[in-house]
């Protein structure tokens, strides 16, 4: 079966796993039911928009860090791991206070985020693109408290669940207009598919077949400044998603590097199953879902490292 | 004079500060395999990464043919140039058919499955270098000379005229370095396919036995070019290396051999 197909199916189970599971389970009978009834509070208001939400924003991380990854050829390169996320998430605070548009604010965040990395980081190999890009994450991440601790109190405790990766207060709207844009940067794969199968080939093999290399580059970059935006405006400053998303759809499918839209459905369903797990363990408190995910990615980076040091001794 | 392969002229050429040719000027014969030997540093990889289009000259021209390569899109070049780089940077799991398929990479449409052309091309590859058993082996599995044949596939998947091969012998023991030598005669000597190879290579042996053309680099400067037996001379190994050799015909093929006299 292909890869693709074999992660829809994971997900679809999950999605409805996802809308059965939580203080009080649904028979599969009650749920289908219920999402064809409007009326279907635990469904419509409780359930739907959450998953729907998981969902979009997964899919945009995981595609976002699988073209990270094979971009630069790092697995540690993730928009995550190297402040993309940290950058969108001061650009969010930065123009709540300025009373600009939060979208328009992360992007330029977490553009500006990655523009410093590569700046920084320029011909210096895969580990000091990451210490630079850990090295930028900290810094807007501190000056995004530092914005925060002169706030308002009332923002202060809406800012803080924002931060922590919530998906409590999701709806169906936002959940929609994530999954249109994630559409839109799926068709602008799909279109250069052609080059984007060449990722991490490196440069040399990547001209040799016929790549348009800085094209490729502003293509790949861009995608994954939106991406990484829209989906953190979202849901929240997720981490250790789309650093785990890729690998884990290639071990898990058996899909070949880049493995893009395999690395988008994985990183849906990782998304969609630390909400449902977040629901289930605290159903009474906001337990943020990116608590949870931080709780499954922080072990895989230290597992990463771990077997990569096996490997070289 | 036939007209050549490639037509090098005034090319000057840097890496980073250093300047690697200046105004060099070159032409490699229209021959199946073409050598490029040289010692260390003295621009191989350089001129067969400006053959390619891999290396933006500041000044000068390769022509492929009688073409501007540099006024190519980089589509059409890849349509008739292939390359692959020393040591190609490999993922673990990446599989060999995977990355033979990559091959079809300029001709791939957009929003398109791959074709029945595409097909046939990367079976075929698989074929000619004998990897169809190993298609779906991971490359990280493979032995040296079968993974050097995995990126030959993947060039050969391309369907280019003229395939570019950086020192593909390195790294691997002498019956490897014979078998890929005898895969490349094999690619150009096939009826019905007008297929030429230019290899950078650093043993002389091997060079002088497999290649047709031989074209000798010293420092960013021509020494020689012609066939090996016309080329390895002990006057030519002396400017190109610096070292007193005396050049005799090996007793099986009569090639020549060169045996350093230090």
């Amino acid at each position: 079966m292909k890869p693709v197909i074999k992660l829809s199916l994971a997900l679809g189970c999950l999605v409805f796993l996802a809308l059965s599971g939580g203080r009080d389970w649904l028979v599969p009978a009650d749920v289908w039911h219920g999402l064809w009834s409007t009326e279907n509070f635990v469904i419509h208001v409780l359930r739907l928009p959450r998953t729907a939400l998981a969902v979009a924003a997964g899919l945009a991380l995981g595609l976002a860090g699988a073209l990270m990854q094979g971009l630069t050829r790092n697995p540690l390169a993730t928009p995550d791991v190297i402040g993309l996320v940290q950058g969108a998430s001061l650009g969010h605070i930065m123009a709540l206070g300025l009373g600009a548009s939060v979208f328009l604010g992360e992007t330029v965040g977490a553009a500006f985020a990655l523009f410093a990395v590569i700046a920084l980081a320029r011909e210096q190999g895969p580990i000091a693109f990451v210490l630079y890009g850990i090295g930028v994450g900290a810094t807007a991440s501190a000056a995004t408290t530092v914005i925060l601790l002169r706030a308002p109190d009332a923002t202060i405790t809406q800012m803080m669940l924002w931060l922590s990766g919530s998906l409590a207060r999701a709806d169906l709207a936002t959940a929609g207009a994530l999954f249109g844009g994630v559409v839109c940067a799926g068709l602008i794969v799909l279109w250069r598919a052609r080059e984007l199968r060449t990722l991490w080939l490196g440069d040399d093999v990547m001209i040799g077949l016929g790549v348009h290399l800085p094209l490729l580059r502003f293509t790949v970059l861009g995608l994954v400044t939106l991406l990484t935006a829209g989906a953190t405006l979202a849901v929240g400053p997720i981490g250790f998603l789309a650093f785990t998303a890729a690998p884990l759809a290639r071990a898990v499918s058996g899909a070949e590097p880049p493995a893009l839209f395999p690395a988008a459905l994985m990183g849906a369903c990782l998304l969609t199953a630390a909400d449902l797990a977040a629901r289930l363990i605290a159903p009474l408190v906001t337990l943020p879902t990116g608590l949870i995910m931080t709780l499954i990615g922080a072990p895989y980076l230290i597992f990463f490292l771990w077997s990569e040091k096996r490997k070289t001794a | 004079m036939k007209q050549p392969l490639f037509d090098i002229q005034d090319l000057t050429v840097s890496l980073g500060a250093q300047r690697i040719y200046s105004q060099f000027s070159a032409r490699l014969p229209d021959v199946g395999i073409t050598g490029i030997i040289g010692p260390n540093g003295c621009g191989k990889s350089t001129l067969l990464r400006c053959l390619g289009g891999l290396a933006t000259p500041e000044n000068g021209s390769v022509r492929l043919r009688g073409v501007n390569i540099g006024q190519l899109s980089p589509i059409a070049r890849a349509r008739q140039i292939a390359f692959l780089p020393q040591e190609p940077p490999v993922l673990a799991d990446m599989t060999v058919e995977g990355v033979v398929a990559k091959g079809r990479t300029p001709w791939r449409k957009a929003f398109l499955p791959s074709s029945r052309a595409d097909r046939d091309a990367v079976n075929q590859a698989l074929e000619t270098t004998q990897l169809i058993e190993l298609r779906l082996r991971r490359l990280t599995a493979l032995s040296g000379g079968q993974r050097q044949r995995a990126w030959i596939a993947m060039a050969l998947a391309q369907q280019t005229e003229v395939i570019l091969l950086d020192e593909p012998t390195s790294y691997l023991d002498l019956p490897h370095q014979i078998r890929l030598m005898q895969l490349l005669r094999h690619l150009v000597d096939q009826q019905g396919q007008a297929r030429r190879v230019v290899v950078v290579l650093h043993d002389l042996t091997i060079a002088a036995r497999f290649c047709d053309t031989l074209v000798g680099l010293s420092d960013g400067k021509l020494v020689c070019a012609g066939p090996p037996s016309e080329v390895l001379t002990p006057k030519t190994v002396m400017q190109l290396y610096g070292l007193r050799a005396q050049v005799h015909p090996d007793p099986v093929f009569a090639r020549p051999v060169v045996y350093p006299e230090e």
